[in-house]
C-alpha cells in the first residue's frame, strides 16, 4: 500500500452486479468470493451465475462476512431495543440465533475467528434516562457480555440523544479486532453531558481513559501500525494516540490510508472520488471495492492491495501484555520488530 | 489498702461534688418508680441504693419521651453521663476505649510515620468521632446477630460507660474489680486478665489482696482516671509509638512502677518488653514476606481471585488489622493465628510479667506456626499451580506464553509491592522476554 497514490479508481469503469433497496446493506467477504444483499430480506448472491438465495424477509442493521469467508453475522431489529443475531454459512444454512438487548452499533470478527458485536440501550423515563452500552462476544455455544458503560440521564439529555444515539456512540475496533476505542457519556448533574474517549484491550478486560470531548457527533478512523486514532468530530478533527509514549517514534511509519467519508473517497488526504453523500463503499482485499448507489450496487477496481491483516499469537498476546502493563509500548514495538 | 483509699477517696468527692452541681433540681422519681418496681425491678433496686438516687433522676438520663426510650431512640450513652462526669468522659474519649467501635480503622495515632493531618480524613477538628460509618472489615463479615454479641458487646465500651459500670449501679467496687476487664481483654486475642491472673502480680492480689498485688487499674487507670492507654507505648496492632510519646508514655509507666518497684528494675523490664516486641514482629515480617511471594505466584488456594471480595480491598491481599479468618487459604489462617494470637501472647505476657503467656503460649508458638508457614508454603510450591480460566484462554495451556506471562505478573506484583527495585525489574524482564517465541 505503500507508494504513489491510486489514480485508476475513476479509470476504470464500475461494473453493476444488482439492485438492492436504496438504504439497503450489502457485505462481501474480504475476498469477495461470497456477497449478500438487502433487497426485501436478506439474498445470498452467486456473482458467476446471477442466481440469488433468499436468507431473511427482513432487512438486517449490521452485515459481516468473517475472515475466511465461511461464516456470515447478520443482525436484525426485532423491537426498539432488542436484535435477533444470526449466522450463516457461506452456502446459507442456518448455523446459530441467539437475541441481543440493544440496538447494534458495530459488529466484527477478529483475526482470530471472534465475533464481536456492540450495541446500546436507552431506556427513558420521565425523571430521566439510562444509557447501557454493551460488547458481546458470540460464538455457537454462548454470549459473554461485558458492560462498557451505564450511565443515568437527565431528562432533557435524554430526550435530545434518543435520536441521534449511533452518532454520538461511536466504536471502532483495531484492524486485529482485540482492541477498541469507544465512548463513554457522562451527565453529571450540575455540568453539561461530555463523551469520554475510552480504549479498551477486550480479551485483558482492561481499559482506560483516551480524554474528554463535548458531547456531539463523532467519527473514528484507526491507524495502524502507528497506534493511533482519527477523531472525526463536529468541532475539529484530531489524531488521538493511544500509546502517547512512542507516538514521536511511530509518526515515520505513518502510511496512507483509505477513507470513505459522505461520499467521498480519500487516500490519505488525497480525494480519489466523490460518489455522492449517499453512496456507501466496501474495499475488499484485491484491490477491488464495492459501491452502492441509488438502489444499484457495483463492483470497481483500481485500489492499491491492502496487505491482509493475519492473526499472530505472538502478537495478539504481545498486545493484551502491553495493555495490562507487563510490558511498555516500547518494548512491545521491539519484540514486535525483532526478528529470529 | 491504705494507699488505694488515698487514690480513690478525692476521686469520689470530686465526683459527688459534679453530680450535686449538676443535678441541682431534679424531678421526682415516682412516677416511673411505681410500673418500673414491676417491669424492672432489679433496675430500680440498683439505682435506689446507689448515689444517683438523692440526686440523678430517672429523666435526667432517660429523659421524659417514653415511646422514644421504648423504641431505643434515646440511648443513655458516654455523652450523657459525660455531662456530669467531664473529666472521666474526657479522659474516656481520648483513650483507647473512646475508639472501641473503631478499632477496625486502623487509627494511626500511634504509628511513628503518623503524619497528624490524616486525622481529618475520618474525625472532626478536635473529635475522636469518626465521621464515616464502620470500616472494620472482620465486623462486616459476619451476620448482625455475631456483630452484635460478639462485636459489639465489647466494643461499645466507646459510647457506653456501662460496659464497665453497668446500667444503674455506682458502687465503685465493681468497676476496681479485674473481673469487669476480664469480660472483653481475655482470650485467645489478648489474655491480658489471665496474664494477669497467673502473674506474681495477680497471684499475689489473690493472696493478699490490693495491698500486695496491683489490679489492671490501678496500673492502667491510675488514681481513677479513664485514660486506659496511660503508659502505654504500643498501639492495639502493636506498632510502638512514635519516639516522642513512646517517652512520655513510658515515663508514665516507669512512675506507676515506681510505688513497688525501683526505677532501675521497671526500667529494665519494660525494655526487655520492647525488644522482645521487635524479635517477635521480625518473625512475623519474615512469614508476611513468605505469603506475599505465594500471592504474587497466584499460589495460594483459594486464589486471591477465586474467593469472595474483602468488604474493604476487594480482591487484594490483606495481612494487616483488616486480615479476616474466613475465605482465606490455610496458610493465611495459619498467619492469622501468628499474629492476632502469638504475637498478642509474646509481646503482652512479657509486658504483663508472666513467663508462661511470653514463652510457652506467645514465643513457641510464634515460631512454630512460622515452620508450619513454611511448609505450607513449600507444600504449595511443590504443586502445579491453580489454572486460572481467564489466563488459560488467553495464551493457551502449556504454551511459552503463558509460562512466560506468569513470570511477568510476578515481577510486576513483586516490583508493585516494593520487594525488588527498578534495576532488578527491569534486568529480570528483559531476561525473560529475550524467551518470547516468534509464533
Amino acid at each position: 500500500m505503500v507508494g504513489s497514490p491510486p489514480q485508476a479508481v475513476n479509470e476504470i469503469p464500475l461494473v453493476r452486479i444488482a439492485d438492492i433497496d436504496p438504504a439497503g446493506l450489502f457485505a462481501a467477504d474480504q475476498d469477495g468470493r461470497n456477497l449478500v444483499i438487502s433487497r426485501g430480506g436478506l439474498h445470498l448472491l452467486d456473482l458467476k451465475s446471477g442466481s440469488k438465495q433468499k436468507l431473511s424477509s427482513e432487512s438486517p442493521v449490521a452485515l459481516v462476512w468473517s475472515l475466511d469467508g465461511l461464516v456470515l453475522a447478520a443482525a436484525f431489529p426485532i423491537t426498539d431495543y432488542e436484535t435477533r443475531l444470526t449466522l450463516y454459512s457461506s452456502q446459507g444454512s442456518l448455523l446459530h440465533e441467539t437475541l441481543l438487548p440493544v440496538v447494534v452499533s458495530q459488529m466484527i470478527w477478529s483475526v482470530r475467528g471472534d465475533l464481536l458485536v456492540t450495541g446500546f440501550a436507552l431506556k427513558t423515563y420521565s425523571f430521566g434516562g439510562n444509557l447501557r452500552q454493551v460488547l458481546y462476544r458470540v460464538d455457537t455455544e454462548k454470549v459473554v457480555e461485558r458492560v462498557l458503560a451505564d450511565t443515568s440521564l437527565k431528562p432533557a439529555t435524554a430526550k435530545t440523544l434518543a435520536p441521534i444515539m449511533q452518532s454520538v456512540q461511536p466504536v471502532i475496533f483495531s484492524p486485529h479486532g482485540d482492541e477498541l476505542v469507544f465512548v463513554k457519556l457522562h451527565d453529571p448533574p450540575a455540568f453539561s453531558p461530555y463523551l469520554q474517549l475510552r480504549y479498551m484491550n477486550w480479551e485483558s478486560g482492561e481499559e482506560r481513559s483516551l480524554g474528554k470531548i463535548p458531547l456531539q457527533s463523532l467519527r473514528f478512523f484507526w491507524r495502524e501500525p502507528a497506534a493511533s486514532v482519527d477523531v472525526m468530530a463536529q468541532t475539529e478533527n484530531f489524531s488521538l494516540p493511544l500509546w502517547s509514549s512512542v507516538d514521536v517514534s511511530v509518526e515515520k511509519l505513518r502510511i496512507p490510508l483509505y477513507r470513505f467519508v459522505k461520499g467521498r473517497l480519500y487516500y490519505g488526504e488525497k480525494l480519489l472520488a466523490d460518489w455522492g453523500g449517499e453512496a456507501r463503499l466496501q474495499i475488499l482485499a484485491n484491490g477491488r471495492y464495492l459501491l452502492a448507489q441509488k438502489g444499484r450496487l457495483y463492483l470497481g477496481d483500481g485500489l492499491q492491495s491492502a496487505p491482509r491483516v493475519v492473526y499472530s499469537k505472538k502478537a495478539w498476546t504481545l498486545r493484551r501484555w502491553r495493555f495490562e502493563g507487563l510490558i511498555t509500548p516500547d518494548e512491545y514495538l521491539n519484540l514486535s520488530e525483532r526478528k529470529p | 489498702m491504705s494507699c488505694l483509699l488515698r487514690l480513690f477517696v478525692p476521686f469520689c468527692l470530686s465526683l459527688g461534688f459534679a453530680i450535686t452541681f449538676c443535678f441541682a433540681t431534679t424531678a421526682a422519681a415516682e412516677d416511673c418508680v411505681e410500673c418500673h418496681k414491676k417491669e424492672t425491678a432489679a433496675a430500680v433496686e440498683q439505682w435506689q441504693a446507689s448515689s444517683h438516687a438523692s440526686t440523678v433522676d430517672c429523666s435526667d438520663c432517660h429523659g421524659s419521651d417514653h415511646e422514644a426510650i421504648l423504641k431505643g431512640d434515646a440511648p443513655v450513652d458516654a455523652k450523657v453521663c459525660g455531662r456530669c462526669h467531664e473529666d472521666a468522659y474526657r479522659q474516656h474519649i481520648s483513650s483507647k476505649h473512646g475508639m472501641g467501635l473503631h478499632s477496625g480503622w486502623g487509627c494511626t495515632r500511634n504509628l511513628v510515620s503518623r503524619d497528624p493531618r490524616e486525622c481529618r480524613f475520618c474525625h472532626e477538628e478536635g473529635s475522636t468521632q469518626p465521621k464515616t460509618n464502620v470500616q472494620c472489615a472482620r465486623f462486616l463479615a459476619q451476620t448482625s446477630e455475631m456483630e452484635a454479641l460478639g462485636c459489639n458487646r465489647c466494643h461499645q465500651v466507646e459510647n457506653s460507660c456501662a460496659s464497665c459500670h453497668t446500667n444503674h449501679i455506682t458502687d465503685l467496687a465493681t468497676v476496681r474489680s479485674p473481673g469487669t476487664c476480664a469480660t472483653c481483654h481475655m482470650g485467645p486475642d489478648h489474655p491480658q486478665w489471665e496474664m494477669w491472673q497467673t502473674s506474681r502480680h495477680g497471684v499475689l492480689f489473690e493472696a493478699m489482696g490490693e495491698t500486695a498485688g496491683p489490679t489492671c487499674q490501678r496500673c492502667h487507670m491510675p488514681n481513677g482516671s479513664h485514660d486506659v492507654s496511660y503508659g502505654i507505648t504500643m498501639s492495639p496492632a502493636m506498632v510502638q509509638s512514635s519516639s516522642e510519646r513512646f517517652a512520655t508514655s513510658r515515663e508514665e509507666m516507669v512512675a506507676i512502677c515506681m510505688q513497688c518497684h525501683a526505677r532501675s528494675f521497671a526500667e529494665r523490664e519494660l525494655k526487655s518488653g520492647d525488644v522482645i516486641l521487635a524479635q517477635s514482629q521480625k518473625l512475623i515480617r519474615e512469614a508476611e514476606a513468605v505469603i506475599r511471594d505465594l500471592a504474587d505466584r497466584n499460589l495460594l488456594v483459594p486464589s486471591l481471585q477465586n474467593r469472595p471480595e474483602h468488604p474493604l480491598r476487594g480482591q487484594d491481599l490483606v495481612l494487616d488489622g483488616q486480615m479476616l479468618y474466613e475465605d482465606i487459604s490455610h496458610i493465611e489462617r495459619l498467619f492469622f493465628k501468628m499474629k492476632k494470637y502469638a504475637l498478642a501472647k509474646t509481646v503482652k505476657g512479657a509486658f504483663h510479667q508472666n513467663p508462661a503467656y511470653t514463652h510457652w503460649y506467645g514465643n513457641a508458638e510464634l515460631k512454630m506456626t512460622l515452620v508450619d508457614i513454611k511448609a505450607e508454603a513449600a507444600r504449595l510450591q511443590s504443586r502445579p499451580a491453580p489454572v486460572d480460566e481467564k489466563s488459560a484462554s488467553k495464551a493457551g495451556e502449556g504454551s511459552l506464553f503463558r509460562s512466560i506471562q506468569e513470570e511477568l505478573q510476578i515481577l510486576k506484583r513483586k516490583r508493585d509491592r516494593g520487594a525488588i527495585d527498578a534495576e532488578e525489574y527491569s534486568q529480570s524482564k528483559q531476561e525473560l522476554l529475550e524467551r518470547v517465541p516468534e509464533e
